[in-house]
């Protein structure tokens, strides 16, 4: 090896590969430590970890350039990812980008600016559709942008704050609690900051251990919140609070206790809260008892997220003093697994992941199957790009997740598990890695070996089969069923993939027993579901209601419905592979047959709600953009079949299409959906199907040149009308010169020159500025 | 599971085959025709062509059958109306990604179909006799067309719009003056007489060339010209220093040592040939209304024919050239003599004739890319001007050198273009983004044309089977997904030993041996 011996990289490669290994399953690891440490994959590298480890030269390069979260090439200083999940489509993230690239003096094509400074990614979801639309540069989380607020997430110095580090075992003295959540998205929000000033403030005020870290409240429209509770009775919410107000909160409940602040009022400092909707002066004291959040919280009905906003993630006396492990301890002690089956057969709970096979029935055929060793895979690669439910539970909820594999694993006899987790998660990594150590610590593990697989960037691994072939160290492609995973998965050996939410549903059905937990739901559909609610919604959050709720329950009841003036148009379940509910139709209920017939899925609990600015065409071919990167990219009707669908929507909402081409679209849909191999591929036109059928006027409007929801930019002129004052605010902040500054007077936008970036209508104070 | 044996149904028939084969295998034990395009007979699933997809009543979906083990009870049909649909659309798309001329447009332009690369490719290699052998499989008198063509071949030359069209005409001259020139010129074989005997009436380019392809399918030809010498317009109208005597009866003579009886300044009566010959052409170059034979119906501009089957009214009466449209040029005669011929033949012997090119994919001409990218398979030159009259051996190297082999290296062999003309595609059917075009020509025996690669992945396991330290691997995903050396290597450093068994089982124009049978076509040599 003399040739590489003055290799800058001799060193680093050496270190990777005795740590994790030179076996083809540990390619991905291996690759994913390189680029964390150069962030990129030099090729010299890769040539040096083929002769190193003997795996072919062909599978490090077709690994290293699957999956979307390694780059071939040197990045900028700092990276900008810009989310296109769902949520942030339907809220702008494509003016947020067309935003961030003009300030970048950046062609939609290039990927690092002139300076180098800045290298700008796309990225499928990064779970904080609550916060939509969200920009994460160098780790930190800029949520709620439009186009002229989007460059200010690019002002240095832009810091990495790490919600992890702070990360306390609560404790449960002193007179008073103050109860916050910071995970990812209440990150995002300024949560640790928050917290570290509560924790200041605490301390300042003698409250040693008042502050407690918990789980996610999924009050997200909220974020972020601090509940304050009193030992004597009672708690209050504050809501979307600043790190320079938790003094105040502090010291108002430091003598009297709640009953005693809320008769005195004395200060006024927490008045001039500002709402969601950016309305001045709404209260952020909310009382539990105030009706806007008994309407959020009301309906719901909390399994999987048991206990949320109340115990620490981390917990683990907490978790036990709610009844964690009991369950596992009870079904150990039985020595009966074949009853634990039987159980989880009979409460009729369906795999949450998407595709609702029933789990009673995948955990026989695990069990009846031959060969070992049996292994168990928790499927944490969450992809419906508008949907965060999984990273929540195993960032909230780790023990909970880790209970549910540990009495599979009893129930089947699998002696390995592996929990998969997406890449964009490092937090849900962290929390759960730390779970796995304080289980293992415990003696709860028993002879049950547990490890986490980090994912690399590909939608088509939560397709079990190419899961596991991504945990093979391999292109995440997926295989040819049968054999199913269950006969012959993991090294060709019989492997149980459940998703993260059907884990977490498990302990509580052994606790409360199968009636008990089908009695919740409906006929098909048996006790709740966790739903992301985002888009265009007034409170958004993560939910968890009972199956058979329906639509107009969790959009208009729960979700407080569409903002001022709006009307609510459809709701869009299952992500990717799912379809839209029209309006027309909300009484349809969260069933998974229900939804099917409708025209959606169940999905695996995104929900994202649309008002009539929403375009149903645009979302379809946002929706094929998505499937389209996604596809891997073997089978021709997917590879090429979607590629084809995505040209003719993108003709169609500039304004080409013709009439022919939605026929082409339909023959095309039907073809791909019969002939794929995968999930992927089959579902894939889902979303085209279900908006030509329910709202096939508006393709027919595009056929005519116009986007009646105003959504398309080849579509629509921006115009202002007689409101304009005159102030010039538009043509100074134009990025184009395309408004002329006539102060006094109405301004023009001169429409050749306009690139409709909204930057004028946001900024407008006179809502002058009006889409056409 | 336990058995041995599995029995099922495939399109009817009950089929048993051991455990653990695949549908493919029980439906091609069946008989059933399933085609594939990404499967190598040495198993291991890949399943991505999905061409081989069969339907099992009461499944919705259609399963690959070269990955799909057989189970006992299955119904599989191999061949519905679902199966069908579902074959044409995986074609289709496939053919929407999919760059390349499948026939060089000089080819598909030339009425006579003269594969022009070919040739070229002889003359560049300095083999004269392969050079006159290519050229006369489809042009019998080629020193003689060579001095008097309008050359619409050169009209859609690729490179006219660069430097100049290739001097195809040129060429074909020098590889037919050749001939001309050897003592022992080249004279096609004769295959077993059919025992059938046409009459010819007329010996102009047309009855020439009809009786060049009869003679060519095993038929004995006669041919009746009221003029004193065989030739027709050739003879008769062209002035001697443009198509010299000598050269013209060079040519003619060729096709008299086939086995042509020539028989001059007879002025036949249809009806009668008709009665002492299996079948007529009626070659007489210009027809009036007056002129017409008797029996025979007027269409636009002379003799009506059937469209498809080149026969006139009269039932072995088929006609050809100017008889059937006037004023054309002797190479379109030509390619109307030979395409009469291939009737005639069928008409005797009941054999269907493939016609030429039945799917023909091409590239747009708006497509620059696609020129400036094949200038890198050919020498970059301004056209040659002769000195002469005609080429020199050194000129005609230089020229032929020129040629950027537009058309497919596998056109023969190519599965694609295959079942794209058995299903009877239209190539156009989706347009859209395609990969990109761009050729590895860096290894010495195979070349690579990414735009025609359709990701089957046969080179990129051929390659691991071989041991390669390198080898090919599959870059990327979804739609962009490409093939090639790992860590961007060209092919010359990414194969060693594969490089030849990659090119040879690649089903498509993608990968092909530089040095191989041109075209994949096994020459009649």
């Amino acid at each position: 090896m003399s040739t590489v011996a003055a290799n800058p990289y001799e060193s680093a490669v050496t270190r990777l590969i005795e740590e994790h290994g030179s076996r083809p399953e540990n390619l991905i690891p291996i690759l994913q430590s390189v680029q964390e440490e150069f962030r990129f994959l030099p090729d010299p590298v890769l040539r040096m970890i083929a002769e190193r480890t003997g795996i072919a030269a062909s599978e490090i390069e077709g690994v290293a350039g699957f999956y979307s979260y390694f780059r071939r090439t040197p990045v900028g200083e700092n990276m900008v990812r810009v989310c296109h999940g769902t949520a942030c489509h339907v809220r702008g993230a494509d003016l947020v980008e067309d935003s961030l690239r003009r300030h970048l003096a950046m062609s939609s094509e290039d990927e690092t600016d002139t300076s180098g400074r800045f290298t700008l990614e796309r990225v499928a979801c990064v779970g904080c559709c609550s916060l939509a639309p969200v920009v994460v540069v160098n780790g930190v989380t800029f949520g709620g942008l439009n186009a002229e607020t989007a460059p200010r997430s690019l002002i240095p110095p832009i810091k990495r704050v790490d919600s992890n580090t702070r990360v306390q075992a609560a404790t449960r003295q002193g007179p008073i609690k103050l109860r916050i959540a910071t995970d990812s998205c209440c990150a995002a929000c300024g949560s640790v900051e928050v917290r570290r000033s509560l924790e200041e403030a605490a301390q300042r005020y003698g409250l040693l251990g008042a502050v407690e870290t918990v789980s996610c409240t999924g009050i997200c429209h909220q974020m972020p919140m601090c509940e304050v509770v009193d030992p004597a009775g009672g708690s209050v919410r504050y809501t979307q609070i600043k790190a320079e107000e938790a003094d105040a909160i502090v010291r108002r409940h430091l003598r009297s206790g709640i009953g005693g602040r809320l008769k005195s009022g004395i200060s006024g400092l927490l008045d001039w809260f500002v709402d969601p909707n950016g309305n001045e002066g709404l209260e952020s004291r909310v009382d539990p008892r105030d009706p806007m959040l008994c309407e959020f919280l009301h309906p719901q009905l909390r399994i999987a997220m048991e206990g949320n906003g109340v115990t620490a993630p981390l917990d683990l006396d907490a978790y036990r003093a709610q009844g964690g492990f009991q369950a596992l301890e009870a079904v150990r002690a039985s020595g009966d697994p074949n009853a634990v089956i039987d159980a989880v057969f009979k409460s009729g709970i369906r795999g949450r992941g998407g595709a609702g096979f029933p789990t009673g029935r995948k955990w026989r055929m695990v069990r009846d199957a031959k060969g070992l060793p049996k292994t168990l895979i928790c499927n944490g690669d969450e992809g419906d790009p508008g949907a965060f439910m999984d990273r929540m539970l195993l960032e909230s909820f780790p023990f909970r997740v880790l209970e549910g594999m540990l009495i599979a694993a009893y129930a089947m006899g699998i002696e390995v598990g592996i929990l998969y987790i997406r890449a964009e998660y490092p937090h849900a990594v962290a929390s759960i890695r730390k779970a796995i150590e304080i289980v293992k610590s415990e003696g709860l593990l028993g002879s049950m070996r547990l490890r986490i697989a980090r994912g690399a960037g590909a939608f088509v691994c939560g397709e079990e089969t190419a899961l596991i072939n991504s945990l093979e160290g391999h292109r995440g492609i997926p295989r040819v069923r049968p054999p199913y995973p269950a006969e012959a998965g993991l090294w060709g050996k019989p492997t149980c993939v459940n998703n993260v939410e059907t884990f977490a549903l498990i302990p509580w059905i052994v606790r409360n027993g199968a009636d008990a937990f089908a009695a919740i739901g409906s006929k098909g559909s048996k006790g709740t579901k966790v739903f992301a609610l985002a888009g265009a919604v007034r409170r958004g959050g993560l939910i968890e209601v009972p199956m058979g709720t329906t639509i107009r329950q969790i959009v208009e009841e729960i979700g407080g419905g569409v903002g001022e003036g709006r009307t609510f148009k459809a709701v869009l379940v299952g992500g990717p592979s799912g379809g839209c509910v029209p309006a027309s139709m909300a009484d349809t209920p969260v069933d998974y047959e229900a939804l099917q017939s409708a025209g959606a899925i169940m999905g695996s609990g995104g929900m994202v709600v649309l008002d009539d600015r929403s375009c149903m065409v645009d979302l379809a071919r946002f929706f094929i953009r998505f499937t389209q990167n996604e596809s891997c990219g073997k089978c021709t009707m997917c590879r090429v079949g979607t590629r084809r669908m995505l040209e003719i929507l993108d003709r169609i909402c500039e304004g080409h299409g013709t009439a022919d081409d939605l026929d082409r679209l339909e023959t095309l849909a039907e073809a791909i959906t019969q002939g794929s191999l995968c999930g992927l591929g089959q579902t894939a036109p889902n979303p085209v199907l279900s908006t030509l059928r329910h709202f096939r006027s508006e393709y027919e409007a595009h056929l005519e040149g116009r986007c009646p929801a105003g959504r398309c930019m080849k579509l629509i002129r921006y115009r202002v009308n007689d409101r304009c004052i005159g102030c010039t605010r538009c043509a100074q902040v134009c990025p184009v010169d395309a408004i002329e500054m006539r102060p006094h007077e109405r301004h023009v936008i001169d429409d050749v020159k306009c690139v409709r970036c909204d930057v004028c209508r946001v900024d407008c104070p006179e809502e002058a500025i009006v889409v056409e | 599971m336990s058995e041995d044996v599995i029995q099922l149904t495939v399109n009817g028939i009950s089929v048993s085959v051991p455990a653990g084969a695949t549908l493919l295998e029980a439906s091609r034990q069946a008989g059933a025709d399933v085609p594939t395009l990404c499967w190598l007979p040495r198993g291991g699933t890949w399943a991505s062509c999905l061409l081989c997809s069969v339907e099992i009543q009461g499944s919705r979906r259609l399963v690959p059958s070269c990955s799909s083990p057989a189970q006992a009870g299955q119904v599989v049909l191999t061949d519905s109306e679902v199966v069908q649909r579902h074959r044409r659309m995986a074609l289709e798309l496939l053919l929407s990604d999919h760059v390349g001329d499948c026939i060089a447009p000089c080819q598909s332009g030339c009425p006579a179909h003269l594969d022009v690369p070919a040739m070229n490719q002889a003359i560049l290699d300095g083999d004269f006799e392969q050079a006159g052998r290519i050229v006369k499989d489809t042009i019998p008198f080629p020193a003689t067309l060579g001095r008097i063509c309008p050359t619409p071949c050169e009209g859609r030359c690729r490179r006219k719009a660069e430097d100049g069209a290739l001097s195809v005409c040129l060429l074909k001259r020098y590889v037919g003056d050749r001939e001309v020139e050897l003592d022992t010129p080249y004279v096609p074989s004769v295959p077993a007489s059919t025992g059938k005997r046409v009459g010819i009436i007329g010996a102009g380019p047309a009855g020439l060339s009809a009786a060049y392809f009869l003679m060519r399918h095993g038929h004995a030809v006669e041919l009746f010209d009221d003029r004193p010498e065989p030739g027709g317009a050739l003879r008769y109208d062209v002035p001697d220093d443009v198509l010299p005597k000598d050269v013209l009866e060079a040519e003619i003579d060729v096709i008299r040592r086939m086995g042509a009886v020539f028989h001059h300044n007879m002025r036949v009566d249809l009806a009668e040939i008709r009665s002492s010959f299996d079948a007529v052409v009626l070659a007489v170059g210009t027809l009036t209304q007056n002129t017409l034979p008797n029996g025979l119906e007027w269409g636009n501009r002379g003799v009506k024919v059937q469209k498809g089957s080149g026969q006139t009214r009269l039932e072995g009466v088929f006609a050809a050239g100017g008889s059937v449209a006037p004023g054309k040029i002797s190479v379109r005669s030509l390619g109307d003599g030979h395409a009469v011929a291939d009737h005639v033949h069928s008409f005797l012997t009941g054999e269907k004739i493939v016609p030429f090119a039945p799917f023909n994919l091409e590239v747009d001409k708006s497509n620059t890319t696609f020129v400036k990218t094949r200038l890198q398979l050919s020498e970059s030159r301004p056209r040659v001007v002769p000195r002469h009259d005609g080429l020199s051996l050194e000129e005609a190297q230089q020229e032929a050198a020129r040629c950027m082999q537009c058309g497919c290296a596998k056109v023969e062999v190519c599965v694609l273009r295959s079942l794209a003309g058995r299903f009877g595609l239209d190539a156009a059917k989706f347009k859209g983004s395609t990969r990109p075009i761009q050729i590895d020509d860096t290894h010495d025996e195979i070349i690579f044309e990414e735009s025609k690669c359709t990701s089957c992945g046969i080179c990129v396991r051929v390659a691991a089977e071989h041991g390669e330290t390198l080898g090919l691997s599959f870059r990327g995903r979804g739609f962009d997904t490409r093939v090639g050396g790992p860590f961007g290597e060209p092919l010359a450093v990414a194969l060693k030993s594969a490089a030849r068994a990659c090119a040879e089982q690649c089903p498509t124009g993608a990968l092909y041996l530089r040095h191989g049978p041109r075209h994949g076509k096994e020459s009649e040599a």
